[in-house]
């Protein structure tokens, strides 16, 4: 094939110019480290990108999210046991008081002893989480769930659940209805009054066994809030898992492999080297060169 | 016989290779004229001369053309070639400014903005009364909202411009018509008279081939040395006489609207351009669907719940579609974000809940895609669309200069040939004068002869 003067230089020049946009395009993957930079660089692989940084925060929001339930069950778990230690006293103070042989003024020392308790059970049953929310509210959150009227203890909240999602598909209710501590503070009311009337027989029947309830049932809330913080854990470390793999699967597709992005600018670089030490061999080979000058 | 016989063949001798010197020197001037044929000088035997009636004398040299190497079949081939070339890179570098004005993957795209904003709602759920997860709601709406306009503004942008630049190619291409409808008279004028229209043949060639890669244009030679240049069923250029394109371009055609019949415009960059603005209409299509739906579910539901004031009936998105998404004036207050589902109830996260899951819900106005599902092939297709072109046009990047290498190979001037040439028209013109001194120093010993002095 006739080769003309200009087609020699293009072929070089383009050699050169291939090489250059290649040197630069590697140089650039090496300092940023990013494969894919642009939908362009590869369209399958930015699909599923974003679909794998979608997922990613959505994990990380339901991180934020397990972080808020749990706090909130634990406030509630605080509760629960300082209800149960309400209820410890409770039931020894009714012991003491289904007691036939008592003096009155001890009497009036329980009987005082219970109306203390049932201040702290309505101290309790209206605490707030990070003085904001009322634990036992259920929705009704910025209303004070326990109000006395007269003696009785009425609950304002409305008990319904607040579910939380932790997960896909998946929700867990963070907080319990104060239904069942307005029933307690109320029941206090009526061993009260047995203590002060001194009704035996009531004392060491039906409180006694009402309180063992009470109590069964304020550890089964407790052992309930367990089985929800276990699960908040559990799908935590799951997160966490796949939240290890899908970033693993992200630097897959964006990343770069170093060692390989590195070589392959070395190519690059002689390459380059090449095409321009070819480009210096052939501007100085020229037959006019060869001719006497004049 | 006369006497001066053999000066006379010296002399055309001499004149032919000055002819040639002429000639070597400019191809090598034009080394790098882009689109520049190479010349050739054919020699000829000038007539023999009858001495008698047997003996037959040479009477030397001349030139009997300058041969303009040239190869025609191959430059419509080329033409065509290169005006698909035109085509798939003007359309691939306009893609290639498409796809990366969606600034995808990365936390700056609608992408992550989306799933920010669902973020915000589902925390929204977690916390439905609280007036800090409003405002990190609102924060996250209004970056999704100027993330999606800026968006819809930069394929706006790039639709103009490209429109603007189908308009410029039209122009650019009517006046290149009527400059090959000069160079036709021209050529036709100097061939009728036997002169050598060479480099003005160069020059139509040129201007023919800038038609082809702008508008696709195709020429037909005529007998006479004119050329016809056609574009679909519309005559550009005939004789002297151009007729310009139409400016009106109908997009949805690929075409020039044309009375009595509207132009195909099937190749060149002008098409290039029509079929990027034709992709850009229909991305922007998508992205108006993908804001008309999020505006609607998203009001649908939020005017469903209550805000913190017990307040129902609240819209959160205003507008329509992407050129005019905005967030409401109903929420410009963040209290009077809904999250609750029961009046009363600022612990009820529903409403903010059903509008977290919104993110993977299949909607029927996005053929049962999600919102986020819709968005990500979008960016899918932009992607793909721009990588295929560019891979097209590389592919028939290749064909076209392969082409041209063709055409360079025949063409093209070669500086070690020409040099070759220069030392042998050299030697040529020395051997003729040589030649001449001698027939003069043959003709001086007859006049000393004759008369001595």
């Amino acid at each position: 094939m006739r080769i003309s003067t200009s087609l020699q230089f293009g072929r070089i020049q383009k050699t050169i110019e291939q090489s250059t946009s290649e040197l630069s395009q590697r140089q650039r993957r090496v300092s940023t480290g990013r494969r894919v930079d642009q939908p362009l660089d590869d369209p399958v692989g930015t699909v599923h990108a974003l679909a794998i940084r979608q997922q990613l925060q959505q994990i990380e929001q339901y991180g934020r999210n397990a972080r808020e339930a749990k706090l909130f069950l634990q406030s509630t778990e605080q509760a629960f046991a300082d209800i149960g230690e309400v209820l410890n006293q409770v039931r020894q103070i009714v012991t003491q008081g289904a007691n036939d042989t008592l003096q009155p003024d001890a009497r009036e020392a329980l009987f005082q002893q219970v109306r203390k308790l049932q201040e702290r059970l309505m101290q309790i049953g209206n605490q707030r989480v990070d003085s904001d929310r009322y634990l036992f509210g259920g929705q009704l959150v910025f209303t004070q769930p326990f109000t006395l009227v007269g003696t009785t203890l009425t609950y304002q909240g409305d008990g319904q659940p607040m579910h939380v999602p932790i997960a896909e598909h998946h929700t867990v209710v963070m907080n319990f209805s104060g239904a069942r501590i307005a029933d307690l503070y109320n029941k206090l009311n009526d061993i009260a009054t047995n203590i002060q009337t001194a009704n035996v027989a009531d004392l060491s029947l039906n409180d006694l066994n009402d309180i063992q309830q009470f109590q069964s049932e304020f550890q089964r809330y407790r052992g309930e809030i367990g089985v929800r913080l276990r699960e908040i854990e559990t799908y935590a470390y799951l997160h966490q898992s796949r939240h290890d793999q899908l970033t693993g699967n992200l630097a897959d597709i964006e990343e770069v492999d170093l060692a390989e992005a590195i070589s392959q600018l070395r190519q690059s670089e002689l390459s380059y080297q090449a095409s321009l030490q070819v480009f210096s061999r052939v501007q100085s080979v020229n037959l006019f060169d060869f001719l006497r000058g004049g | 016989m006369s006497s001066f016989y053999g000066i006379e063949l010296g002399t055309r001798a001499l004149r032919a290779f000055q002819i040639g010197l002429e000639v070597t020197g400019h191809n090598v001037a034009n080394v790098n004229t882009p689109g520049f044929s190479r010349r050739r000088v054919q020699f000829a035997n000038t007539p023999e001369f009858a001495l008698g009636s047997r003996l037959r004398l040479g009477s030397g040299v001349m030139v009997q053309m300058v041969e303009r190497m040239r190869e025609m079949m191959l430059e419509g081939r080329i033409n065509a070639q290169s005006a698909d070339f035109a085509r798939l890179d003007t359309l691939a570098r306009s893609l290639q400014q498409v796809q990366s004005a969606f600034n995808e993957p990365g936390e700056f795209g609608i992408n992550a903005r989306l799933n920010a904003f669902f973020n915000a709602f589902e925390e929204l759920a977690t916390r439905p009364d609280s007036l800090a997860s409003r405002q990190s709601v609102l924060q996250s709406a209004s970056a999704l909202v100027g993330t999606i306009r800026s968006l819809y503004d930069s394929l706006n942008t790039l639709e103009s411009q490209a429109l603007t630049q189908a308009e410029a190619m039209i122009s650019e291409a009517n006046e290149v018509a009527q400059q090959v409808a000069r160079l036709n008279e021209r050529i036709r004028a100097a061939q009728s008279t036997g002169a050598e229209a060479g480099d003005l043949l160069d020059q139509r060639d040129r201007l023919m081939s800038r038609l082809s890669e702008l508008v696709g244009a195709r020429a037909h030679y005529t007998s006479d040395g004119g050329i016809m240049v056609f574009v679909d069923g519309h005559t550009m250029v005939q004789d002297g006489a151009s007729f310009p394109l139409p400016n009106a371009i109908d997009i949805a055609n690929r075409s020039l609207d044309n009375t009595p019949v509207d132009i195909r415009i099937q190749s060149g960059a002008l098409r290039g351009l029509m079929d990027s603005i034709a992709n850009l209409q229909s991305y922007r299509a998508d992205l108006n669907t993908f804001a008309n739906t999020l505006i609607t579910q998203v009001n649908t539901i939020h005017s469903t719940g209550f805000n913190l004031n017990n307040t129902t009936g609240l819209l959160f998105f205003d507008g329509t579609d992407a050129s005019d998404i905005a967030l409401h004036s109903d929420v410009s207050d963040p209290a009077n974000v809904s999250a609750s589902g029961l009046i009363n109830t600022p612990g009820n996260g529903g409403v903010a809940l059903a509008l977290a899951n919104l993110r993977n819900q299949p909607q029927t106005a996005l053929g049962g895609a999600s919102l986020t599902q819709f968005y990500r092939s979008l960016v899918g297709r932009v992607g793909n669309d721009a990588q295929v072109s560019r891979n097209r046009a590389e592919t028939q990047q290749l064909t076209v200069e392969h082409l041209n290498n063709l055409r360079e190979s025949i063409s093209g001037v070669s500086l070690d040939e020409e040099a070759a040439k220069l030392v042998q028209y050299q030697r040529s013109y020395q051997a003729a004068a040589r030649m001449v001194s001698s027939f003069d120093s043959l003709l001086q010993d007859v006049l000393q002869f004759v008369a001595p002095r």
